[in-house]
């Protein structure tokens, strides 16, 4: 079972919540910084913390820090404290979700559901009919031959289109994900690279790949048999 | 944010100090100097003197009361900003309390109780009517935290605040905006589809273009018959309706604030109300 910290100073608020999130997780509560931390020295192991911003001792902000240098446990804000400032200091900070109060208990929930799942350690490895793709060690294994190494951003385009299927993405949408938004390769660098990874995935690649005539391209799921 | 604040005190103090020795000093140098001047008979010597002397005393009192002033205005905006912070913390706590109980309650009821959701649906239109306030009171002062969002995750969210409501999505986009200034337009929008337009659903259409993303909300309510053009432009007498506007017109600043638009589109009576939202598109595309 996962277990999370609950770090929040309303008794009522942290009693409630407590209760109802032990139905699916094991929950410490703290109500104030020092216990918080207290419990993470002590050897505490937690999967999450819900933070408040405002603690009697001190912010949610300062615990953080102190959190961070023990441990890199995920965290998320839940805090009626949301303006901008205190969105931007906390994402700064590397919150997972920053839920404003008041919440619902199903979002709540959910996004709580998702960070976790956001975090499992996902299988890496694509495997085809001839060939197998690891996106850990970046490499393309065909049947009876010695692994290839692409570069990492053929793999990246690779990974990128896998992750987007069966969705037609753009080359546009290609350059942000692999480059980021501030860097403009050409569009006929995109096509080198799908050429050069459809001659890696050897005959798979050219039915793997699909060519979108004036959009870009698409993984074929089927085909490639992810 | 203490410090930016503690920054804008001590500028608009240190202006006004500025000012103050400047003028003071100007004043006191053309009061010695024609205090110097040798070829004056004494008849003028005295009217500089007593003159200059005047000014100087009014310049002294006048900057003196500039900056007190300054000051003083400073530190009441503070003490004003401070309350609201800690208003705005706690009775947010208090909502925030009351609806996780009523949630949990409604969670534990197995025959579902609509009292629980009656008393959910309050507790949100009582932080709406809040937030509202909230936003209305600062608007002017209060910054943006434009970030990178899915369109389809912002409006998917509407549905825990609707529960009774059908809300459908059509396509998607990514787009620069702050979260939570964009919730609140969304929600009282919806609001004032379900207590004024009676409407059961709402059919948002998301189309993309170049710069900017285009949210076309279509509810089957019963529309709207008044003027058009008043919508959004002011805060309205309240006639027969209990609405005055207010959140109509918030939507607007704050679209406005995040550089998009909010259109009422013409309505039929009895053929539901659309409007339009334009948001400019993040540069990741959808």
């Amino acid at each position: 079972m996962k277990s999370i910290l609950l770090v929040e100073d309303d008794e009522s608020l942290g009693e409630t919540l407590t209760l109802r999130l032990k139905k699916d997780y094991d929950v410490q509560w703290a109500q104030t910084m020092k216990s918080a931390v207290d419990l993470f020295r002590a050897g505490g192991k937690f999967d999450l913390v819900l933070l408040d911003v405002g603690l009697p001792d001190g912010t949610g902000f300062e615990l953080v820090e102190i959190i961070r240098k023990i441990t890199s446990v995920q965290f998320l804000f839940l805090t009626a404290q949301s303006d901008a400032e205190s969105r931007l200091r906390g994402f700064e900070l590397g919150a997972e979700e920053f839920i404003p109060k008041p919440f619902h208990l199903k979002e709540l929930l959910l996004r709580i559901d998702h960070i976790f799942r956001a975090h499992e350690p996902k299988n890496e490895k694509l495997i085809l009919k001839n060939c197998v793709v690891d996106f850990q060690s970046m490499s393309i294994q065909k049947q009876n031959e010695a692994a290839v190494f692409p570069t990492v951003n053929e793999m990246k385009v690779l990974k990128f289109l896998v992750d987007k299927s069966p969705q037609v993405v753009s080359r546009d949408q290609i350059m942000d994900a692999v480059w980021g938004v501030d860097k403009f390769p050409s569009q006929r660098t995109i096509d080198n690279i799908i050429l050069h990874l459809r001659t890696l995935l050897g005959a798979e690649g050219e039915s793997s790949i699909r060519s979108v005539r004036g959009i870009g391209y698409q993984w074929i799921k089927n085909m490639g048999g992810q | 944010m203490n410090k930016r604040w503690s920054l804008s005190l001590f500028s608009k103090t240190v202006l006004a100090l500025l000012w103050f020795a400047f003028t003071l000093a100007m004043v006191g140098w053309w009061w010695v100097y024609s205090l110097r001047q040798t070829e004056f008979k004494d008849s003028a010597h005295r009217m500089f003197f007593w003159e200059g002397s005047s000014l100087i005393a009014f310049v002294i009192v006048g900057g003196g009361m500039l900056v007190f002033l300054t000051h003083r205005d400073e530190r009441r905006h503070e003490r004003l900003k401070f309350f609201f912070s800690n208003f705005t913390h706690d009775i947010k706590t208090s909502i925030a309390r009351l609806q996780l109980q009523a949630e949990v309650l409604k969670e534990q009821t197995k025959d579902q109780d609509p009292v629980f959701q009656r008393l959910v649906n309050d507790v949100q239109r009582l932080d709406l009517q809040l937030e509202n306030s909230l936003w209305f009171a600062n608007l002017e002062e209060s910054s943006l935290f434009l970030e990178d969002i899915s369109l389809v995750q912002v409006l998917d969210a509407l549905k825990h605040d609707f529960t009774d409501y059908g809300i459908h999505i059509e396509g998607d986009a990514q787009i620069l905006a702050d979260r939570r200034a964009l919730n609140s337009v969304l929600r009282n929008l919806l609001q004032n589809s379900v207590a004024h337009g009676k409407a059961k659903n709402s059919r948002m259409k998301i189309t993309a273009a170049d710069s900017a993303v285009k949210v076309l909300i279509t509810d089957d309510g019963i529309g709207f018959s008044g003027a058009m053009d008043q919508l959004g432009g002011e805060v309205l007498q309240q006639q027969g309706s209990r609405g005055n506007g207010l959140g109509l017109l918030l939507s607007k600043k704050l679209l406005r604030k995040m550089k998009g638009n909010l259109t009422f589109m013409a309505s039929t009576a009895g053929r539901g109300f659309q409007v339009e939202i334009l948001l400019p598109r993040s540069r990741r595309g959808a």
